[in-house]
């Protein structure tokens, strides 16, 4: 029935001597202080084979033999288990309804916690009944600690670097684990301690799983919609791709430019029947940013789980006929639901008690309910828990969420009545307390008038704890620019998506989204292309001029210039135009009201984001050879990419283009020289993103940047293989 | 885990709620029409959360639709999850059967159209939409679907429900989801 009944991360019921069986209360005759629970002490390893439920890994995950949770803390490189206290299992009794001025009581204390210095910064976590392992991205690694508050490494892996997805199949014999910048997929012998084999997968692998019968690998993509699929059963992998559209039913049909972005996240049914993969829906409709979605394959057949659409192909509807959601006949209607209030999306765990999905907003610090029974379960949002307050509303006030910035990793409790989250921008756990029967929220539960003005209502369900990690001091404003970098509300810096909405982990969504003239401003719009009828004695473009998504990490050092056409002068000229290319209205605020903001910005890109992993290393003779045909004076590349400058003398330059269907003629032909740096991991190129591969951009290019049409085909690739090792 | 006092003030309130709506509009033709009471055992009986276990598979051969007075007899299918109070569904065999008051049109988003109808009750001639919209649909293995309800607003039609349901081979049952779109969070 359902999805697959019920089930928890392994089939063994966690060890617990207490009285009321649950997890959280103390033993019978104990002595505890309040709200701290007894250590049950080190499990005893697992004697016999076990069988997982859950088989992906998280960033926060449950052990399912202690009161404990295990956390990957990426930005302090620290394995964190935090007790579960009673404080936070059990929230404080309530009595129903509340009065509109009621607040349930919520606690406030530091974690319990202790904590392992890792080599490099952990991605995410796998708890299995007798040990936990880590991914951990530079140097890669998969690393097993022994349980318990005195954990002691028991081996590692050495693996492609940049190491992050894990998923761990049901016999708990195999880990399967994705290397996001090195695009691999590798296989570990979890008995032994050894990696097996590693695959070549498409660009940023990231979320993994390994199907119930251990004949499939499924993985998700931070860019782009289709899945990779690894197929274990005839011995050697074969790797293959699957397509899964990106929320189809709030897309044009036949639309090829609606790309996925942010694919960090998937679920597994129970009964292995349907893969939940959670991303960002680029060119979906309703709004300029696209959606959130959670799209659902049948892994039967590896089709998607939401019917095909009708409709007229890509680029012949007109916006009269997209603003009138019911008058379609043949052209096919779209989910007219344009919620989009939980973008981001980071994590996601199945609840299958009331057979819901949910999913951890990195920008809006929302704890979003899904409906796992609807063949998308994105497009009507159920329940939102919100997890860090309500943001000051003084005119001047940073508007942030006064707690749980950048949620990024959940647990769920064995009777899925709580969840936890790692916030990550605010170094704290939150334990939710949730709907028991994942009821529908409904607007007046929140929302009272009172005083000529709308007032909020806290609901009973939602946060009732919070833990604050143990971490190192920041300054303020460093810490205050890693908040707004991953926070999509604060309504100067984002409108409606934040910095790693586009830029996550400071690299690039590998989209080319559109900078359309609006009146007097303009703004970025990811898409669809429309054939629109363009107004009488107007003359301003209506496709857009194509945009590809920079990469920032690492490249935001030098003063300046920066900007598309070297426009803006200094980093902060370009944040402050930034700001208002990314929302779809007149961003009406003044000059300080922007710096308060563009200053922490500019801290944490140039000190907190970390550049993707580089080998240093010695040169091979084939990417010798492209070093010097780079250098040449015949070619001419280290003329405008200069190597002294990170590869570009930050100079605007005309090149001849050819302009794409579907976009604006450019207004301005001259382009800044991009930094080559990391140039390897960023396909596709150009500012359109017409080159889909170093390779194609050095054969097509001809003499037009530069001179290459004289190197030989073991040249070009020579060339090729030296831009990889920048 | 201890459990804390809790009640469901909403789901108390709206079927009495409804039923004075109802009361006061005057509906004629009640005998086209699911009775109140079973849309309200439906409510109490917690349609956010499904219930499978009384739910009886769809014979693996297509049957014939069934006819008006079966579906007057039918009770709500408790393995579907309604979460807009408006909307109630029913199943017979594979025939699945979901209606919602206050809506203006139903239309098919995507998904098979072989046997699928829509019905529209008004009760008044004076106005325009539907008291009470259906889409009904057979839900045969291998079938998934898609459909939204729309209610009158003074700016027009807005999407108001959005319906799916989908019968993969592995499921004992459809999947039946119906969810409001407009009363949101």
């Amino acid at each position: 029935m359902g999805l697959g009944g019920l089930g928890g991360a392994c089939s063994e019921p966690p060890e617990s001597d207490a009285s009321d069986g649950s997890p959280g209360a103390a033993p019978e005759g104990s002595s505890a202080p309040e709200g701290l629970e007894l250590d049950p002490g080190e499990p005893a390893p697992a004697a016999r084979p076990v069988e997982l439920d859950v088989r992906e890994g998280q960033t926060l995950m449950r052990s399912p033999r202690e009161a404990a949770l295990y956390l990957a803390d990426e930005d302090h490189a620290k394995l964190r288990r935090i007790a579960l206290t009673r404080r936070l299992t059990t929230p404080a009794s309530i009595d129903l309804p509340l009065d509109n001025h009621d607040i349930p009581p919520v606690a406030d204390d530091p974690a319990t916690e202790t904590s392992i210095e890792l080599p490099g910064r952990p991605a995410q976590v796998f708890v299995l009944p007798d040990r936990v392992l880590v991914t951990v991205r530079d140097p890669g690694l998969l690393m097993a600690f022994s349980l318990g508050p005195s954990a002691r490494e028991l081996g590692r892996v050495k693996l492609p670097a940049d190491a992050w997805g894990i998923s761990v199949n049901r016999s708990g014999t195999s880990a399967f684990v994705t290397s996001a910048w090195t695009h691999a997929v590798s296989r570990v012998d979890l008995r032994e301690m050894k990696l097996e084999w590693t695959v070549d997968v498409a660009r940023e692998p990231r979320g993994i799983t390994v199907t119930a019968d251990d004949a499939s690998v499924y993985v998700t993509h931070l860019v782009g919609s289709d899945l990779t699929k690894i197929s274990l059963a005839g011995g050697a992998p074969v790797v293959t791709r699957v397509a899964l559209p990106a929320d189809p039913l709030r897309s044009l049909a036949n639309d090829t430019n609606v790309r996925a972005s942010l694919g960090y996240a998937l679920a597994l049914a129970p009964d292995g029947q349907r893969l939940f993969v959670a991303r960002h829906a680029l060119g979906a409709l309703w709004n300029w940013q696209g959606t959130p979605t959670v799209d659902a394959l049948v892994v039967a057949k590896d089709e998607p789980l939401a019917p095909k659409r009708g409709g007229r192909p890509f680029g012949q509807l007109t916006t009269s006929e997209l603003s009138a959601p019911g008058d379609w006949d043949a052209s096919g209607a779209f989910a007219g639901s344009t919620s989009a209030t939980w973008v981001q999306p980071r994590a996601m765990v199945l609840r299958r008690r009331t057979h819901q999905l949910l999913v951890a907003s990195e920008g809006a610090s929302i704890l979003m309910e899904l409906d796992a029974l609807s063949v998308a379960p994105g497009v009507v949002e159920n329940r939102a828990y919100r997890l860090g307050g309500w943001a000051p509303m003084a005119a001047n006030a940073m508007k942030l969420p006064p707690r749980c910035g950048a949620p990024s990793g959940i647990a769920l409790s064995e009777d899925e009545d709580v969840a936890w989250v790692h916030c990550r921008t605010t170094d704290e756990i939150v334990a939710v307390r949730l709907h028991p029967n994942g009821e529908r929220s409904v607007r007046d539960e929140r929302i009272f008038v009172e005083n000529g003005g709308y007032q909020h209502r806290i609901p009973p369900w939602g946060p009732f704890a919070y833990a604050r990690l143990d971490v190192p001091k920041v300054d303020e404003e460093l810490a205050l620019g890693r908040r707004l970098y991953f926070d999509s509300t604060e309504p100067t810096v984002s409108g409606d998506l934040g910095c790693a909405g586009c830029h996550p982990d400071g690299r690039d969504d590998g989209h080319v989204w559109r900078e359309k003239q609006h009146w007097t401003f303009a703004h970025f719009n990811a898409g669809p292309a429309l054939e629109l009828a363009r107004p009488t004695g107007v003359d301003a473009p209506q496709f857009g001029f194509p945009r590809q998504t920079p990469m920032l990490a690492g490249r935001v050092n030098p003063l300046g210039p920066y900007g598309w056409h070297a426009e803006s002068p200094t980093l902060v000229h370009r944040l402050k135009s930034g700001f208002q290319l990314h929302r779809e209205y007149d961003l009406h605020t003044d000059g300080a009201m922007l710096r308060m903001r563009a200053d922490p910005l500019i801290r944490f890109l140039r000190e907190g984001l970390v550049p993707p992993p580089r080998t240093i290393r010695e040169l091979t003779p084939e990417e010798a050879r492209g070093k010097e045909l780079f250098e040449s004076p015949r070619t001419e590349c280290a003329t405008c990419h200069t190597p002294s400058n990170e590869y570009t003398d930050r100079s605007a330059r005309a090149l001849p283009r050819k302009k794409l269907p579907y976009f604006d003629d450019e207004l301005d032909p001259a382009f800044k020289v991009p930094s080559l740096l990391f140039v390897g991991g960023t396909a596709p190129y150009y500012h359109d993103g017409s080159a889909p591969t170093l390779e194609y951009l050095v054969e097509k290019n001809g003499d037009s940047m530069g001179r290459t049409s004289h190197l030989s085909p073991s040249d070009k690739a020579a060339l090729v293989a030296f831009l990889r090792t920048l | 885990m201890n459990r804390m006092k809790t009640s469901h003030p909403q789901s108390r309130a709206l079927p009495f709620s409804i039923a004075l709506l109802l009361a006061g509009c005057g509906v004629a033709h009640a005998d086209e029409l699911p009775p109140l009471e079973a849309s309200a055992t439906a409510r109490s009986a917690g349609p956010w959360q499904p219930d499978f276990s009384e739910a009886v598979s769809p014979p693996m051969e297509p049957s014939p639709a069934p006819a008006r007075a079966e579906w007057t007899e039918a009770t709500v299918a408790r393995e579907a999850r309604v979460t807009d109070p408006s909307c109630s569904v029913k199943r017979i065999r594979e025939w699945v059967r979901v209606e919602c008051r206050f809506n203006s049109a139903i239309e098919r988003i995507s998904g098979p159209t072989k046997d699928v109808s829509f019905g529209c009750f008004n009760a008044s001639p004076d106005t325009w939409g539907c008291d009470v919209g259906s889409v009904t649909f057979p839900m045969r293995r291998g079938d998934r679907v898609a459909f939204q309800s729309f209610r009158p607003t003074k700016w027009g039609s807005a999407a108001d429900t959005f319906i799916t349901a989908q019968f993969l081979d592995g499921d004992e049952v459809p999947l039946i989801s119906v969810q409001g779109i407009r009363s949101g969070v």
